[in-house]
């Protein structure tokens, strides 16, 4: 029995591998992820693909440490320590929930720019899993 | 159906591989790991570094694999050369290290470009000349359906061995991408010339391992490598009727900080035409992208009209040679945030025991 969703996967394989989103055609609202109806005005009808610059701001993060990490991400956790997680802000409006890296936890701040980067999430049933985490851009552009 | 149009013979093309004129390199990029360690945090930890001439090298860090790395060089190329990505019909991606030796890699790196699905993608994983070989894969379909569309290499390497494996000590890690086409060229592919011959013992990795072995046996793999590559170099120049003197960068593929620069003077190169393409030193042997890698380093330097030489070599054992000649569009191209000089400057130093536990050694 296979634990990874094949459909799930290729159901989101556009929005998390290339950052593409739905925008409303009726209300200009910027869906992220892609969804049937608009999270704002529910339109079900007239969406265009816009694809995200990937440069935001931390909205809200978090540092997981031992103990706390979910079963994929535990080996990361045992690497490294602990890893940041945030909550990011994209300039198009979308909030994604994403690791952080590339800064020192400690120096993490809310309203921090940030930009995603295309990296391994974590592997699964020999299965690897790509997606975006989020760079910190004081340090590197 | 289209009509084949021959281009015609350039003056400053030689040899007989006048189809290629006018194909080279838009663009590039490169990722390298901001991650380094330095050869004596090896003799701290088992007493001795065996990498002859590498003083620090590049290290993946734990969510860094070669589709990742590949995909960050991408990026910078495609953007670099200006081109859609909709317009590659060709993608080759060259790595020993991939994230399946079943199942294709290129899917994982078109998908976050925003390729179109009607692309032509090769796949070359099996020595550290797959670079090269990635490299004329791509062409020669160019080459093959008409100059048109674009094609796109990526190398991107991360080579493993056992950490009690001496072999181990020089391996590093980075990625380089380069965007072949016939519009806006920075530099032509003026002729190439491949060498293959059975060899065994050297760096190869059985069904069901995933670490690097080798028979150890350094002079037989001295000899071949300066066998191989002699022979591809000699047949290029031949073939091109240039000699030593009329190329201005040298780039041959750096196991380590000693080999290439042997070969190069047995073959009448001077050290300076290896200086820049060396990067070996700062990055430790980065497997297939090596020579795409100097080749980057090259073109960031490098002014118009100059001609340069590109040499790999794979165990087993192969090598390509591939001349290209510098046009004048190289010097409006140059880029200013990625280049070889700021990726390598970009860094931050870990000891061993964060090393082995980066490339998961230890869990």
């Amino acid at each position: 029995m296979a634990f990874v969703s094949v459909p799930v996967y290729g159901r989101n394989l556009r929005d998390k591998y290339g950052l593409e989103a739905s925008k409303c055609t009726s209300c200009g609202f910027i869906n992220f992820p892609s969804k049937g109806s608009c999270r704002r005005c529910s339109n079900t009808e007239g969406f265009t693909k816009v694809n995200l610059s990937g440069k935001g701001t931390i909205y809200s993060y978090t540092i997981i440490g031992a103990g706390s990490a979910p079963p994929e991400f535990s080996a990361q956790q045992k690497a490294s320590g602990s890893y940041a997680v945030g909550i990011v802000e994209l300039d198009e409006g979308p909030r994604i929930v994403a690791q952080l890296i590339g800064c020192d936890p400690e120096k993490l701040k809310i309203g921090l720019r940030v930009e995603a980067v295309f990296r391994k999430i974590y592997e699964e049933e020999g299965v690897v899993i790509y997606g975006s985490k989020f760079r910190c851009l004081s340090k590197k552009q | 159906m289209e009509a084949r149009v021959l281009l015609p013979r350039s003056s400053s093309i030689k040899g007989d591989d006048w189809l290629l004129a006018d194909i080279g390199v838009e663009g590039y990029g490169v990722h390298i790991p901001e991650a380094r360690i330095r050869s004596g945090e090896y003799v701290k930890a088992w007493g001795s570094f065996a990498a002859s001439g590498v003083v620090e090298k590049t290290v993946p860090d734990f969510d860094e694999d070669t589709v990742g790395m590949g995909v960050a060089a991408a990026k910078h190329a495609l953007l670099h050369s200006g081109i859609e990505p909709k317009r590659v019909s060709a993608l080759s991606f060259a790595s020993t290290t991939p994230p399946y030796i079943e199942k294709m890699s290129t899917t994982s790196i078109m998908t976050p470009l925003g390729f179109s699905q009607e692309v032509f993608a090769t796949e070359h994983i099996t020595s550290t000349r797959a670079g090269t070989e990635a490299f004329l894969s791509a062409l020669s379909y160019l080459k093959g359906v008409g100059s048109m569309s674009n094609g796109l290499v990526v190398a991107s390497d991360a080579p493993r061995a056992a950490m009690t494996d001496i072999i181990e000590h020089g391996y590093g890690a980075a990625a380089v991408a380069m965007v072949l086409g016939s519009k806006k060229v920075l530099a032509k592919i003026e002729g190439f010339s491949s060498c293959a011959y059975e060899r065994m013992g050297e760096r190869f990795k059985p069904p069901r391992e995933n670490l690097t072995k080798d028979l150890g046996i350094t002079a037989y793999n001295e000899q071949s490598f300066k066998a191989v590559v002699s022979s591809s170099v000699k047949t290029l120049l031949k073939k091109l009727k240039v000699s030593p003197k009329d190329f201005s960068y040298v780039v041959i593929q750096q196991p380590d900080g000693r080999l290439h620069r042997r070969v190069a003077a047995e073959l009448g190169f001077r050290d300076e035409q290896l200086e820049l393409g060396s990067l070996v030193t700062v990055t430790g042997d980065t497997g297939c992208a090596s020579v795409l890698l100097g080749l980057a380093a090259v073109l960031d330097a490098a002014g118009p009209r100059q001609r340069i030489l590109v040499a790999s070599y794979g165990s087993g054992a192969g090598s390509d040679a591939i001349s290209l000649v510098t046009t004048n569009a190289v010097k409006d191209a140059k880029r200013k945030t990625n280049t070889v000089k700021k990726e390598l400057e970009d860094k931050r130093n870990i000891d061993y025991l964060t090393y082995l536990k980066m490339r998961q050694a230890i869990r």
